[in-house]
């Protein structure tokens, strides 16, 4: 009996922290806190709990679209096996669209909590790639330009933007005003590994005579700065240890840093904001520049009288309009910055609702994500769910968080979407974080009425 | 208190696993197809671009060259050459043989003394003419002299023979023979090339000028013995002949010859490739182009000249060039070695040649008669040399100033793409022709296999419409057609057994039911803008 009160009282807390989002971030994750020191990455003015902490290696995995997996892999009707169907795409594709995917990797996290505050020493390899297209861009995919003749088809909105380096830094945070008020800051020390970006303001458009079907193609800044790659695709040009050599140093270093500050302006209200990855890498190693100069031209075919060769005459006569050329010439990319603002309502000292906003700087564009969430914290130990609406495919996302420490250990894990295991054709985001931490010294900083038997729940 | 925490940690895994659990039926026993990519793209191919004399292009393939005429006006010739007519045909030298008999007037009969006679004699010969030539010299090229001497005279007789006509080309000295007839050995025998003489036959025996003359001085003296019986009538006599001579080069006048240049075929293979339909021509000519390096004007007689259709009808030339003859000019004598260039033209104003043109012949039949120094020609002093040659060519004229009517040209055409159609599902062909022409096309598709059977046919469809016809003679300006040719699946399924395209197309200049002729001028352009939209699939596993 005991027991089934105890499901119970689980599930209706699960259905109460339904948090409301439509969301690009790592929600859930961001509401563990406090609880977990990797946290710091969302909101350097996480304090932890423990006195030192020592952050075994993990990862962590986000995979997001417009489109649901469903989509991506569909099924015609009485086939079993699937097939990529640009045709089912561009039937989920809104207006505009974005692919994500991001991999962290924390290797190693150390934490050490005062009496203001804490340090912490970490060190992380991030992978990530951003892709942003228009409707326009899947609708050729799909269609070809059959559809739009006598029609522009706007490729200006697909971008791509990935990126992977690793990172070393350390952080600070302190409370000021009697603990009203808590500022963090980490500092990093990034070394760029892989790169690939559209530049600032590359746009092209394509339109479809009406009369002979020629093509006008205007580029503006249509330039595609990579490092890294080559080293990759043309591993045989270069020394076995060339690779590794070019992982462990290399010029395309930066330093960059993540602010946060909590303020608790009232009993029952604390408000924060966090900026990560403020930032940029000056990409000088390794790198190589694919552009095409500003043009605008029309092609026609080719004349036709006296050929032999129809297919090389018709390449060489598109290429030849177009001015391309590969340069190395090193190039400035700003880290795909994150913004994140929280306003929490303590009802009780252990239960709020929070309202999160998100952004990601990534294509410089203000287009935030918001979650209302209710979370339901203990000493140490915090669950809840995720709840998240996403807009263009009406989806609803059930997400989770847990984490406990049981005795120096601390396991965790967090996902936005927990009902990925059940269908997960029909879902469009895929993350998880998970991992295993050792906390010391949690008892020094809890007073005993935060303590909290889980029996008695 | 850390097994309850491990407990409760689980139990929220548990309770999540429970409420949400785990449906991966999308997944099972499923591969991912290979991927099929279907678009409907809309590409431009390109652009046939045509110009007047591109057009007509495939004419150069049966000897047409296309050019432009003063005004810029198109022009079709076609030049051949029909038999040259070398100097043996205009002259042969015949043998030639002189002879003369002397009588010394010494009436001796055994004396018993010696005594010596001398005598001195000229003599002139007549060249003989067979059409009325007197030449003045004749540079030879090969033959012989043969000269025989003979001494009736009962002693011996020293004699010198000069020929002062034939004149050695090196030492340019006459032809001199002398010895020693005796009564034991009375003939002389002796022979000489003429190649090294020229003949001189241009001064009498007292330096006249004259022709044909052959003037010969002997000279002998007889020196008599005591025994020598002579009477008054025995004498010397000798002969010259030339024989076989070939000459070099003569001067003089060599008559009046004629020569048959007889049935000189000409094929006009250009308007083979022109079936049905009509093209008539406003304005051919049709000349007679003579370079003639002899030393003589020539009349012309077009005997015959006549076309015979691709049915087989003849169309004979008629009209005052059929009748007048024409002359040709030679170089005069100050020129020896040139050419002249003469060029009898028949036209609309001296014949019915729009007609044979314009009836497409197969074939030209030409029967023409030369003869030399005509009547008709002023005099001219002649000559004739070895080398010399009368080139006789035709050069066909046709401006492009035509009435063409539905006029059909077939064409088969290969087709190597047959193999690349295989990702098209659906195709729509479009043509977009911009025509500054006064020529309009209308063009049927027969897609045959390789048994020569037609799979699929597109039917016969304006292609590019006659641009109209302003007052000056030039078209006003571009006209713009836009053909759609559409195939099904099933009809691109049809064209991957084609290897070949009859391509049919019936053309016809702007008004010509009202038999107009319009001008196509040389900066005139067809240009065929090809598009496509094609349904495609592309398949990974291909």
């Amino acid at each position: 009996m005991k027991a089934m009160k105890k499901l119970l009282l689980t599930t209706a807390l699960l259905v109460f922290t339904i948090q409301f989002s439509y969301s690009q971030a790592y929600f859930s994750y961001f509401q563990l806190r406090e609880l977990v020191p990797q946290t710091q990455s969302l909101q350097p003015a996480f304090i932890p709990k423990g006195t030192f902490t020592f952050g075994l290696p993990t990862a962590g995995f986000l995979a997001q679209s417009d489109f649901k997996l469903r989509d991506l892999i569909s099924k015609q009707s009485g086939d079993v096996n699937f097939e990529v169907n640009f045709d089912v795409m561009l039937a989920a594709s809104a207006e505009i669209n974005t692919i994500s995917t991001d991999v962290t990797a924390n290797l190693f996290h150390v934490g050490y909590k005062t009496k203001n505050g804490g340090y912490s020493l970490f060190a992380n390899a991030r992978a990530s790639i951003d892709l942003r297209y228009g409707k326009d861009l899947m609708e050729f995919l799909a269609n070809g330009n059959s559809n739009r003749i006598g029609a522009e088809i706007n490729l200006s909105d697909t971008r791509i933007f990935a990126n992977t380096y690793h990172e070393i830094g350390i952080g600070h945070a302190h409370k000021f005003l009697e603990d009203r008020l808590t500022v963090g800051a980490r500092v990093k020390v990034i070394t760029g590994l892989f790169h690939a970006s559209t530049a600032e303001g590359a746009s092209g458009t394509l339109y479809t005579n009406e009369i002979d079907n020629s093509w006008r193609i205007s580029l503006q800044n249509a330039t595609v700065n990579t490092a890294g790659l080559d080293l990759l695709m043309n591993s045989d040009d270069y020394e076995s240890n060339a690779a590794s050599s070019y992982a462990m140093s290399n010029q395309n270093k930066t330093v960059a840093f993540d602010l946060g500050a909590k303020f608790k302006v009232l009993d029952w209200l604390t408000v924060e904001a966090a900026m990560n990855d403020i930032g940029t890498i000056n990409w000088k190693e390794q790198v190589r520049n694919y552009n095409t100069a500003d043009t605008t031209v029309t092609i026609s075919g080719i004349q036709l009288r006296g050929l032999e060769n129809s297919s090389d005459s018709f390449k060489d006569s598109i290429q030849n309009k177009f001015r391309s050329n590969e340069t190395q010439k090193e190039f400035s990319t700003s880290l795909p910055m994150k913004t994140y603002l929280a306003a929490s309502l303590f009802l009780t000292p252990r239960d709020k609702f929070t309202v999160i906003a998100f952004n990601n700087h990534v294509f410089k564009e203000i287009d935030p994500s918001f979650a209302l969430a209710y979370n339901h914290t203990v000493n140490k130990f915090t669950f809840g769910v995720l709840g998240s609406y996403r807009g263009p495919q009406n989806e609803v996302n059930l997400g989770l968080n847990l984490a406990t420490d049981i005795g120096p250990m601390q396991l965790y894990l967090a996902t936005d979407n927990m009902l990925i295991s059940n269908k997960p054709e029909q879902y469009s985001k895929m993350d998880f974080r998970f991992g295993l931490n050792l906390m010391f010294g949690y008892k020094k900083w809890s007073s005993k009425s935060d303590a909290v038997d889980l029996d008695s729940l | 208190m850390s097994i309850k925490r491990i407990r409760s940690f689980l139990l929220a895994v548990c309770a999540t696993a429970v409420l949400v659990g785990c449906n991966f039926e999308y997944f099972a026993d499923a591969e991912l197809n290979d991927f099929v990519w279907t678009p409907s793209l809309a590409i431009p191919i390109g652009e046939l671009s045509y110009t007047v004399e591109d057009l007509f292009s495939e004419l150069s393939g049966a000897g047409v060259d296309i050019g432009q005429n003063s005004e810029d006006v198109v022009m079709l010739t076609y030049e051949a050459q029909l038999q040259s007519q070398t100097a043996t045909g205009f002259l042969t030298l015949a043998d030639q043989t002189f002879a003369q008999e002397v009588d010394a007037g010494l009436n001796i009969n055994a004396t018993g003394f010696g005594a010596q006679f001398n005598f001195n004699e000229v003599y002139e010969f007549d060249l003989a003419a067979t059409q009325n030539e007197a030449f003045d010299s004749v540079r030879f090229s090969g033959g012989s002299i043969d000269i025989v001497l003979n001494s009736e005279i009962d002693a011996e007789v020293d004699f010198t023979l000069t020929l002062s006509s034939l004149v050695n080309s090196d030492t340019h000295l006459p032809l001199v023979v002398s010895g020693t007839l005796t009564p034991g050995n009375a003939n002389v025998n002796l022979s000489d090339a003429l190649s090294k003489y020229v003949g001189d036959f241009s001064k009498d025996k007292n330096g006249n000028e004259v022709r044909n003359k052959i003037v010969v001085k002997l000279d002998y003296q007889v020196r008599v013995s005591g025994s020598s019986v002579i009477r008054a009538t025995d004498g010397v006599s000798f002969s010259m002949s030339l024989v076989s001579p070939k000459f070099d080069l003569v001067y003089g006048f060599i008559g009046s010859r004629n020569l048959d240049i007889n049935f000189e075929l000409l094929n006009l293979d250009f308007f083979d490739s022109f079936k049905e339909g009509s093209i008539s021509f406003a304005e051919p000519s049709f000349n007679f182009v003579f370079d003639n390096s002899f030393g003589f004007p020539l009349g012309i007689n077009f005997n015959q000249i006549a076309a015979i259709t691709q049915k087989g009808q003849i169309i004979p030339l008629t009209g005052s060039a059929a009748t007048t003859p024409g002359i040709v000019n030679g170089p005069l004598v100050g020129a020896v070695g040139t050419s002249v260039n003469t060029v009898l033209k028949l036209n609309s104003t001296n014949s019915n040649i729009p007609e044979l043109i314009s009836s497409m012949p197969k074939k030209v039949i030409i029967e023409v008669n030369t003869e030399t120094n005509p009547a008709s020609a002023p005099a001219q002093y002649n000559f004739i040399g070895a080398s010399n040659e009368l080139s006789i060519g035709v050069l066909l004229e046709m401006p492009m100033i035509v009435n063409i009517n539905g006029l059909i040209s077939r064409q088969n055409v290969a087709f190597d793409i047959a193999g690349d159609l295989e990702q098209a599902k659906k195709l729509t062909l479009r043509l977009i022709a911009e025509n500054e022409l006064p020529l309009g096309g209308e063009i049927e598709l027969v897609f045959k296999d390789v048994n020569d059977d037609a799979v699929f046919t597109v039917s016969q469809r304006a292609l590019f419409e006659g641009a109209p016809v302003g007052g000056d003679g030039r078209t006003t300006g571009p006209t713009t057609n836009i053909v759609d040719i559409n195939f099904l699946d099933a009809d691109i399924r049809l064209l991957e057994n084609a290897t070949s395209i009859d391509v049919v197309t019936r053309l016809t200049t702007t008004d010509a039911s009202s038999n107009l002729a319009v001008k196509f001028f040389s900066d005139y352009s067809l240009k065929i803008k090809l598009a496509a939209q094609a349904d495609i699939e592309l398949n990974t596993k291909n």
